[in-house]
């Protein structure tokens, strides 16, 4: 995936990595430089070379510095360009995904995807181009001018890099694990504060304030044992580098004293080894971190691809050989029809089963029934969220599956129970990116009796916070009564869309719904008796089958739940009434 | 993601760094012994380089002078002095984490006792989140600074200012090179810092709102999809995609530097070195060795600058960050009981408000005025709009918040005059927001009264018809209720918090029916269950239900915080006042 999204850049990046490695190269010389000169400039005691290489060694420094600030500054660039569009596209595949595919990836899973993913990738990113070809050029010219020096002593630096790595690797490898255990404890112990500041009224009632704080010193020392227990771990990394290192560098002197006194080799040699043994230190500890940055990356990059490379579902796309267009609306043909419809979310037990209706253009349809009954599916495979297991949906007669999804979707305004609200002003919320113009968002906004709230708070370009925090219940309501409304809807769908009303403005709702939707169907799911009851039909569900359709009378006759549910909210007196 | 809007400096330096000392002093012997362990290590590291030198100077530089025996001991001595340094290190390492979890754990434990016992006006004017994060987060960025950032500080100082003093003995003029690079160096890293800290601190910003957004537009993703606004929401981000990434791209545009010129210092010094310690070595006034050690002394020193600007900045951000800490432990606990508050006993259930007024926020009132009194037994039953102040009279009752006048009485006696222990012990609450924690079943029922045996707590959950459901459990009263009690239903959360109030067997009893859609069975059970509890008890019910509401023996209709009327279900029907329409409107 990562490779698509750098491919444009390789040019760009074929560069990065020629001045990077330019500029390290001029670092990498200078041990080798000295060595030149304590070796051969120093004992033929010429000063005026001396000062030509300390010369050429300065410009090398500045050199090097200069090519690596130009190099880090293209890659920041590269890895910049490369994370923005990798984003876009993973934020604009995410809004497109199917119902079951976020279901099934989860919205908080999509959210760290999004930023905590794409973040960990960009670090990768930006560190390889940086300091992976710098570790790695670090290394090798290291090695390279070791053996080069003086191939005899160079062995040594064999000796050394073998447990050098496996110590790093080790430690790593165990630590890893405790932190995550780490981790774990602090989660645990954070859940004691969540649960006691939500709950702080009941403690607080029965007098547990101590109990809680006995509860918390539990979870508290946990995460103090998990903490040492890892850093232990972690601390033995740096002693255990520092002693190899050093053993080599102890090595490097005493075999390199026996060399140079054989004459196989010059002391300035020995001098610039032990430079070039710290400089391969360095890079080796870099190149772990690398790896670490790596690992942590590739587990990112693999869930970004996941979503990146899921194909479309099959329920957004209509059969392209049997596409139909839609007709206009006829009082004649239901404007939409369930025949048997059977659908299950885990595909175990039916969640709806075998459920037929009809609804007419002009008819509303009421839905009740308990939580889980399956009211809410209804409308999610109305709107072809999901697909059906078995049976038929039909919209003016025709097959769901058979209409542009886009076209179906312009057929509906909807509602759903909490539905979503943005921070911007109230005209962007109910225009919701459609372009529709304030007068629509005006008269829309009557219809859904939001005159008052919209006056109170300076009109329509009062700004929302985030979820419509600064909002009561009911003026969110109304807010998203009004985008259902502004779109001119042939289908309305409300799903505990006005519960937060009060009666009265509730009432005044339904009387303008009449008024000005005379021709829309409508299909309103309520827990309120007295929002359906005016409905020409209420289905009853329960545990997804239909237990009863008809009028409000007719179901207080021959629907026991419905009436004991009508008795509980009304009274006796419902049957009456 | 709101973190860098909190003022990154800390305002009071003194008071916070004297808040920390307290929290620090006990652990003083042991930061003693990390004093010494961190002098030793980095005495013992400072040794080698010299040593590493006069292994040069003993092999000679011309072949068959080595005087072999001395290179040896010199390169054993010189590994056995970091072998040391390192074990120190390693012992350093791990006394700082046991003093600084120490520290940090008496902190946390400190930060939360205050955090329950706050009075409930704070919790409810603060953020969650706020709170969480004082624990979690601020806490762990003073644990990080007090592990890692004073030893670090401490062995980098002690690095560059034992180098000086090393290169200083060895020759005096090659040390003057050094007169101008480290004060260069130091220069430099301040400017760099003041240029890169407010291009970090807007990057952070830019990815909170991203962070932001993210989150908030994907909860509506149904509805983006009903609507066919994929596109225009993809486009909104394109923009917030945009400055975010070009916030990262500037504050690493210059952190681009960084890395580079750490090298820089040392590669100059490298250069210096090597050439004018040649010449120095042409003109004899310095050895090889000499020169080796002074190499490896000068490669020690660019790194410790660096990190010693990076600590300082972070010691800024741990000092604020205890600085939040600490003006929450300021925050006055739940004011004591009055001098000479007595126990409130054999409570009869007479309850009295006496003109009582109350505001949240100054000048906002949302009490006016109340008068009320019930008697021993009665059912009283509170209706009115949302925000009419319905929860605020329960939240008085039970001592959450104290009126601003007038005052409540029991039996009496004004709440006041009591403890709060024993006036809270004498009320049973349920909640519309049903509150359990993870836990048993038997624990979560048992809250109130831990002491009470399995038979007591069957019995209550018996008579809140959840037995059933309970013993339908693999593991009975023993199943752990998860995390947000997931595995429950609603109605089920509301069944277990009533057999909790059951349990309590108190004389008083507040309820806040739950308008919650959960099946007609289950509705029924809660109903059935709640008559139960209110039967024999003083009750305040905020009620939904009209057959509460009928069998009430007196409603209160509160209305923009005043008691607009008050009487029986038939006296107020009668009455035909704002109770007669609110009932017409909701009931037929």
């Amino acid at each position: 995936m990562l490779k698509t999204y750098v491919k444009p850049y390789r040019i760009r990046i074929v560069w990065n990595a020629v001045i990077k490695m330019t500029g390290t190269l001029l670092e990498v010389v200078l041990p080798a430089i000295l060595a030149y000169i304590v070796n051969a400039v120093v004992p033929v005691g010429n000063s005026g070379e001396i000062i030509i290489w300390g010369v050429i060694m300065v410009l090398c420094s500045f050199g090097a510095w200069l090519l690596n600030i130009v190099a880090n500054r293209m890659a920041s660039r590269t890895a910049s360009l490369t994370i923005r569009s990798i984003r876009q596209d993973l934020f604009a595949r995410s809004l497109t995904l199917s119902a079951r595919q976020i279901d099934k990836l989860g919205i908080s899973s999509l959210e760290s995807r999004l930023t905590s993913d794409t973040y960990i990738v960009h670090r990768l990113l930006s560190a390889t181009l940086r300091m992976g070809i710098r570790a790695i050029m670090l290394f090798g010219g290291g090695v390279i001018f070791c053996l080069i020096l003086s191939p005899r002593l160079s062995l040594v630096l064999l000796a050394l890099v073998i447990p050098l790595v496996l110590v790093v690797r080790t430690v790593f490898r165990q630590a890893v694990p405790l932190f995550r255990w780490v981790q774990q404890k602090i989660d645990d112990m954070v859940q004691v504060i969540r649960e006691n500041i939500r709950g702080i009224k009941v403690s607080k009632a029965l007098d547990k304030t101590e109990y809680e704080q006995g509860r918390f010193a539990v979870a508290n020392e946990e995460v103090q044992k998990a903490e040492i227990e890892a850093i232990d771990q972690i601390a033995k990394m740096a002693p255990s580098v520092n002693l190899i290192l050093f053993s080599g560098v102890a090595l490097v002197l005493i075999y390199g004293a026996r060399l140079v006194n054989d004459g196989l080799i010059q002391t300035g040699t020995v001098m610039a080894f032990l430079s070039y043994f710290i400089q391969i230190t360095n890079s080796l500890m870099a190149m772990n971190r690398m790896v670490n940055i790596y690992n942590r990356a590739v587990a990112s990059e693999k869930r970004i691809a996941e979503v990146l490379e899921l194909p479309a579902d099959t329920n957004q796309i209509a059969a392209a050989d049997q596409i139909q267009q839609l007709p206009d609306p006829d009082p004649e043909v239901p404007e939409v029809e369930f025949r048997n419809v059977s659908f299950s979310y885990l595909g175990k037990r039916n969640d709806l089963d075998q459920i037929s209706f009809r609804l007419f253009p002009g008819e509303t349809l009421g839905i009740m029934g308990a939580t889980g009954s399956g009211k809410s599916t209804v409308i999610r495979l109305l709107l072809r969220q999901y697909e059906l297991t078995s049976g038929e949906i039909l919209v003016r007669g025709i097959d769901l599956r058979r209409i542009p999804p886009a076209q179906l979707r312009s057929l509906f305004g909807c509602v759903f129970q909490n539905d979503f609200l943005f921070a911007g002003s109230i005209a962007e919320n109910i225009d919701f990116g459609r372009g529709l113009g304030e007068d629509r968002i005006r008269r829309a906004g009557k219809i859904a009796q939001t005159a008052d709230f919209i006056s109170d708070k300076d009109g329509l370009t009062f700004e929302l916070a985030a979820k419509g925090v600064n909002l009561s219940g009911g003026q969110k309501q109304r807010l998203l009564l009004s985008r259902a409304f502004a779109g001119r809807p042939e289908i309305l769908i409300l799903d505990d869309a006005s519960s937060a009303l009060d009666f009265q403005t509730d009432q005044k709702l339904r009387a303008a719904l009449r008024l000005h939707f005379p021709r829309t169907a409508q299909i309103i799911i309520a827990q309120r008796i007295s929002s359906v009851r005016q409905a020409d039909r209420i289905m009853f569900l329960d545990k997804g089958s239909l237990l009863a359709l008809g009028t409000h009378d007719e179901l207080l006759a021959s629907c026991l739940p419905y009436r004991e549910i009508a008795e509980l909210q009304m009274g006796p007196a419902a049957e009456i009434a | 993601m709101q973190r860098e809007e909190i003022e990154l400096k800390p305002k009071n330096y003194r008071k916070t760094l004297a808040g920390l000392l307290k929290y620090v002093r006990p652990e003083a012997p042991g930061l003693a012994l990390a004093v010494i362990l961190v002098l030793a290590a980095n005495i013992l590291a400072l040794i080698g380089p010299r040593l590493s030198g006069e292994a040069i100077d003993a092999m000679g530089i011309v072949p068959g002078q080595a005087d072999y025996r001395t290179t040896v001991a010199k390169a054993l001595f010189m590994l056995a002095c970091y072998a040391g340094s390192a074990m120190l290190n390693y012992l350093l390492v791990r006394l700082i984490v046991r003093l600084s979890q120490k520290i940090i754990r008496t902190m946390r434990q400190d930060t939360f006792n205050k955090i329950v016992e706050l009075p409930l006006s704070y919790i409810d004017t603060h953020q969650a989140g706020d709170l969480v994060s004082r624990i979690s987060y601020d806490l762990d960025v003073v644990s990080q600074s007090l592990s890692h950032d004073m030893v670090q500080i401490a062995a980098s100082i002690l690095a560059v200012v034992g180098s000086l003093i090393m290169m200083i003995s060895l020759s005096l003029s090659l040390s003057l090179i050094f007169l101008l690079i480290v004060p260069a160096t130091v220069i430099f890293t301040i400017y760099r810092i003041k240029k890169t800290r407010p291009l970090f601190r807007l990057r952070s910003k830019k990815l909170g709102e991203m962070n932001g957004y993210v989150e908030e537009i994907l909860y509506g993703q149904k509805t983006i999809q009903a609507y066919d606004q994929e596109e225009y929401f993809s486009c909104r981000f394109g923009k917030i995609n945009a400055d975010s990434i070009e916030a990262y791209y500037k504050a690493d545009y210059q952190a681009a530097m960084n890395g580079p010129s750490v090298t820089l210092i040392s590669n100059l010094s490298l250069s210096l070195v090597s050439m004018f310690g040649a010449l120095l070595f042409l003109q004899g006034r310095v050895s090889l060795g000499h020169l080796t050690s002074f190499i490896l002394y000068s490669r020690r020193f660019s790194g410790p600058i660096n990190e010693i600007a990076a600590i300082l900045a972070e010691l800024q951000s741990a000092l604020s960050a205890a600085e939040r800490v600490f003006t929450l432990l300021e925050q006055p606990s739940e004011p004591p009981d009055k001098a000479g508050a007595t126990e409130l006993q054999d409570v009869k259930g007479e309850v009295e408000f006496r003109n009582v007024s109350f505001s949240y926020l100054p000048e906002i009132p949302v009490l006016k005025n109340i008068n009320l009194r019930t008697k021993p037994g009665s059912l009283t039953a509170i209706v009115g709009a949302t925000g009419s102040g319905k929860t605020t009279l329960i939240n008085l009752l039970m001592r959450f918040y104290d009126p601003d006048e007038g005052c409540i009485l029991i039996d009496g006696q004004p709440v006041l005059d009591v403890t709060r222990r024993s006036l809270r012990r004498s009320f049973a609450m349920v909640l519309q927001d049903t509150w359990l924690f993870k836990g048993t079943i038997r624990d979560n029922i048992a809250y109130g009264r831990p002491e009470a045996t399995l038979d007591q707590i069957r019995a209550a959950a018996e008579a809140a018809h959840i037995d059933n459901f309970i013993t339908a459990q693999p593991e009975g009263y023993d199943s752990i209720i998860s995390d947000g009690a997931e595995n429950l239903s609603q109605g089920q959360k509301q069944l277990l918090a009533i057999a909790r109030a059951m349990l309590l067997n108190t004389p008083l009893l507040i309820l806040d029916e739950a308008t919650s859609n959960v099946d007609s069975r289950t509705e029924i059970a809660i109903q059935d269950a709640m008559n139960k509890l209110i039967a024999g008890r003083t009750s305040f019910v905020i009620a939904h239900r009209l057959s509460t509401i009928q069998k009430a023996d007196n409603i209160i209709l509160i209305a923009d915080g005043q008691i607009e009327e008050q009487g029986t279900h038939q006296e107020l029907l009668t009455k035909g006042g704002a109770y007669a329409k609110l009932y017409q409107a909701q009931f037929t």
